[in-house]
């Protein structure tokens, strides 16, 4: 009797080991100095702290919208709103930090709390309107959150480059936040800092949640099959809409973390691609919350070697596009590979 | 009426004598097929001749379905058999086998693309017809109007398909397997859904094809329209043919002793006088529409606890509605449903766990069971309140109880593997042993049956029986009328949404049978 085997795990190996493989041969192809090119491709991420820490910190933002798009697919629903979410916690985090200058209030802890608190809300609403839309009137949540998110992208966009701005700087960005909401920084000159610890340990009292809980237990069995859930009891349409608001809150909250750890303010477009990747990292792992720390560290690491090997050699912006959508393709072929067997 | 140019009947055709008004033009001989156990047709022969309207009847699962898929080229029969067109002996690999040799279907729920036009739908059976003769759009148009009016279909070839009355849907499907000139013609069930005069003008029409020389074979549930319109009629049960004559030939009556009569084939429920009077389920004056069956027609229904009921009939006759409303699938449009002492207006899943209900619903696949969950928690999911202490799961006595049931159930398998891995056979035990175990004063069981061998059926048999005794009571929804003599202390009979209640001491195969076809009358 095979016991609870994940058939596809080899081939999640496969399509990871297939996409270093085209990277490699697209390095070769294009580039003058190939060699040079490929080891900085593949070895640039561990030669200093501010390629690792940088590695860590993108990790530690995707395991979060990772999170957020897997309890999505594991209540059943489908969130393609996470760029839009994300971004407006971003900027709900850092109007929130910046308010308080001018409130002249800048307790540290009690102000993080209160930015990461806000910008979690903030997400958490967008996401919670397309899961109400699903739960009451069967709207597709994945149209309507992929139609909310690019509308607020525009939005947001105008308030960074005019309302929100810091007039006194040259970035469409709001002024930064003040230092003693800033989470501390670990390994610097890297972006990395706390904001890992806290988002790790969302991780792991979410995957409880999920797998020790009553409501992650009717959850959960909303989504492996509604028409069960429903028959043994259980009131579905509220788990496709608490599916959705959980899923927003996570985005909203890494919005935030951008925020308080990154960036310490909102940036044009500085959220931009967190979400897209949070479900790439969501299939990598199969939505299995543990998975999604291997799965975000292959990613982030990805995502950190095209831009050593930018930086280091003649690897172009295009060229690192291209990778990034390589592996994607990729990722997403054995994701439908998998509705056949 | 000329069939295609098809080299085997071209040589069929000639060969055939001076007196071929006599010959059948469809020979089936010995055809026996099996599900898994189930033989399904039996050694089976039937005759069909150019020009007849022949009716095969019988009840639910005799077999008639089977042998005119076999026929149709769908099915090919694993327990041998033979069939001749024409004279010749063929071999259908497929259905477009059997489309070649002049064979036409209309199946029960006919297939059509909803968002096309009816002459699109047409158009495309037209054209896979015959693929290389080259027709214009409008030769096509023109022979579609034809073949509706020769037969006096009425049909709009503009309409949306999705539009359609089930009625004008199913002329659709008609025109399409005429159009390709069929010798042979097999209607499975084309009057389930039709209202009286659209019943007539159906019989018109199926008149004008037999004229042209095609041979027509329905298949039905319904007596009346036996004798108003077939010209021989087969009787099947069991598998079997057990009479084929003229219509004129049978006394009245004699169908539905053919259909039911004789002795169940197996042991029966021992019955004991019900002793617990008080009141499981009842349903007061409740009415509920539904989109192509009568509906049901202010019913009432009373279950007491110790009492082991079953409610049978034709499809669409109403069972199926009164499932939908005790399962808390459908809402009635007027009327209440009590459990116990508490009255409502309509069941949900969600109070029928609240009141400790069990049910095992007809499809158990993706309603009783997630196949993407583990055992465990397909086991507890019912009562998954009770595994978690305040909010918290307490996973080793889930998997633990989980592991008792599935040793009492004779699943053989681990608590923690996933569901996906057990077989049909298990997953049926499973789901009856966890509704059971679940059940506190109700438990409603619909095709009790389906999937379990002879051991695993009367082992089922045991245990209801056990449960009533010790005062359960139990609603049992079946369509096999053995099922219903052996098991029920009373039996509700659905005819045209109206029920009719025999007590256990009338009930015989013959008497559910009479009133499942008629009603009361």
């Amino acid at each position: 009797m095979t016991r609870h085997t994940h058939p596809t795990s080899s081939g999640i190996l496969i399509s990871i080991g297939a996409a270093f493989s085209l990277t490699f041969a697209i390095i070769v192809a294009t580039s003058s100095a190939p060699l040079a090119t490929a080891f900085h491709f593949f070895a640039g991420p561990f030669l200093n702290r501010y390629h690792l820490g940088n590695l860590l910190d993108g990790a530690s933002l995707l395991i979060v919208t990772g999170f957020g798009v897997a309890v999505a697919f594991r209540s059943g629903t489908f969130n393609l709103g996470g760029e839009g979410q994300t971004y407006l916690g971003s900027v709900v985090a850092a109007q929130v930090a910046v308010g308080m200058i001018h409130g002249g209030e800048t307790q540290g802890v009690i102000g993080a709390v209160l930015a990461l608190g806000a910008a979690s809300i903030a997400g958490g609403a967008v996401g919670g309107v397309s899961g109400a839309l699903r739960a009451n009137w069967d709207i597709d949540e994945l149209v309507s959150s992929f139609l909310l998110s690019s509308a607020l992208i525009p939005i947001i966009d105008f308030a960074l480059s005019g309302p929100l701005r810091d007039s006194s700087g040259y970035l469409l960005s709001t002024p930064l936040i003040p230092s003693s909401l800033r989470l501390l920084r670990l390994l610097p000159p890297s972006t990395l800092n706390t904001g890992i610890i806290l988002s790790i340990s969302t991780l792991l009292i979410g995957s409880w949640m999920l797998h020790r809980t009553l409501p992650g237990f009717e959850l959960r069995m909303t989504g492996s099959g509604r028409g069960f859930a429903r028959y043994s009891g259980v009131r579905t349409s509220r788990y496709l809409f608490v599916g959705m608001l959980v899923s927003g809150l996570l985005h909203g909250f890494a919005g935030g973390l951008h925020v308080l750890g990154t960036r310490h303010s909102a940036m044009q477009g500085g959220t931009g691609g967190l979400g897209w990747n949070g479900i790439a990292v969501a299939l990598i792992a199969e939505n299995r919350p543990l998975a999604l720390i291997p799965a975000a560290l292959v990613f982030s690491y990805l995502m950190t070697a095209t831009q050593t090997a930018m930086l280091n050699s003649g690897f172009s912006l295009d060229l690192s596009a291209v990778v990034q959508g390589v592996v994607f393709l990729l990722i997403t072929v054995k994701r439908f590979g998998r509705s056949r067997d | 009426m000329e069939a295609g140019p098809h080299p085997v009947l071209e040589s069929a055709e000639s060969s055939r004598s001076a007196n071929d008004d006599e010959a059948p033009i469809v020979r089936m001989r010995r055809i026996g097929h099996r599900f898994g156990q189930l033989l399904a047709n039996d050694a089976v022969d039937l005759d069909l001749f150019p020009g007849e309207i022949h009716a095969l009847i019988g009840e639910n699962g005799s077999g008639k379905s089977t042998l005119m898929l076999v026929l149709g080229g769908f099915i090919s029969p694993s327990a041998g058999g033979s069939i001749e067109i024409g004279g010749t002996t063929l071999n259908f690999d497929g259905p477009w086998d059997a489309v070649a040799a002049g064979i036409g279907m209309v199946h029960q729920n006919p297939r059509l693309i909803g968002s096309f036009s009816v002459e699109d739908n047409l158009r495309i059976g037209y054209r896979r017809a015959d693929p290389f003769r080259k027709a214009t759009r409008r030769m096509v148009h023109d022979e579609i109007a034809r073949v509706r009016d020769t037969y006096g279909v009425s049909l709009d070839l503009n309409a949306t398909a999705s539009r359609l009355t089930d009625a004008e849907w199913g002329n659709a499907a008609l025109v399409a397997v005429l159009l390709r000139k069929p010798r042979v013609l097999i209607l499975d069930e084309p009057s389930a859904v039709l209202s009286q005069p659209e019943e007539m003008a159906y019989f018109e029409t199926l008149t004008r094809i037999a004229a042209t020389g095609t041979a027509i074979v329905f298949i039905t549930h319904k007596l009346r329209e036996v004798s108003q319109i077939a010209a021989r009629i087969s009787v099947m049960r069991h598998g079997r043919i057990v009479s084929t004559r003229p219509a004129t030939q049978f006394a009245d009556g004699e169908i539905i002793e053919m259909m039911f009569g004789g002795p169940a084939r197996s042991r029966e429920l021992t019955h004991t006088a019900a002793k617990h009077r008080r009141t499981a389920l009842s349903l007061e004056a409740v009415s509920h529409r539904s989109g192509r069956s009568s509906g049901l027609k202010r019913i009432d229904f009373t279950l007491f606890e110790g009492e082991l009921c079953v409610v049978t009939g034709m499809r669409g006759a109403g069972p199926g509605q009164l499932e939908a409303l005790c399962s808390g699938n459908a809402a009635p449009d007027q009327g209440m449903i009590s459990i116990g002492e508490k009255r409502f207006d309509r069941l949900t899943p969600e109070i029928l766990r609240q009141e400790g209900v069990g049910y095992v619903p007809g499809v158990r696949l993706g309603i009783a069971v997630a196949l993407g969950a583990r055992i465990w928690e397909n086991v507890i999911a019912p009562r998954r309140r009770e595994y978690h202490r305040r909010g918290v799961l307490a996973a080793s006595l889930a998997v633990a109880d989980s592991s008792r049931l599935l040793e009492s159930a004779g699943v053989r398998a681990e608590s923690d593997a996933d569901v996906s891995t057990l077989s049909g056979g298990m997953l049926q035990r499973l789901i009856l042993a966890r509704e059971i175990d679940f059940a506190r004063h109700l438990l409603i069981i619909s095709e009790p049956f389906r999937g379990l061998d002879a051991r695993g059926s009367s082992e089922l048999l045991d245990r209801l029986q056990a449960l009533r005794d010790s005062g359960m009571a139990i609603l049992i929804f079946s369509s096999d009328l053995d099922d219903v003599v052996r098991i029920a202390d009373s039996t509700t009979v659905f005819h045209g949404g109206t029920q009719t209640t025999v007590p256990r001491e009338e009930v015989s195969r013959r008497r559910i049978g009479e009133l499942m076809l008629r009603g009361r009358g």
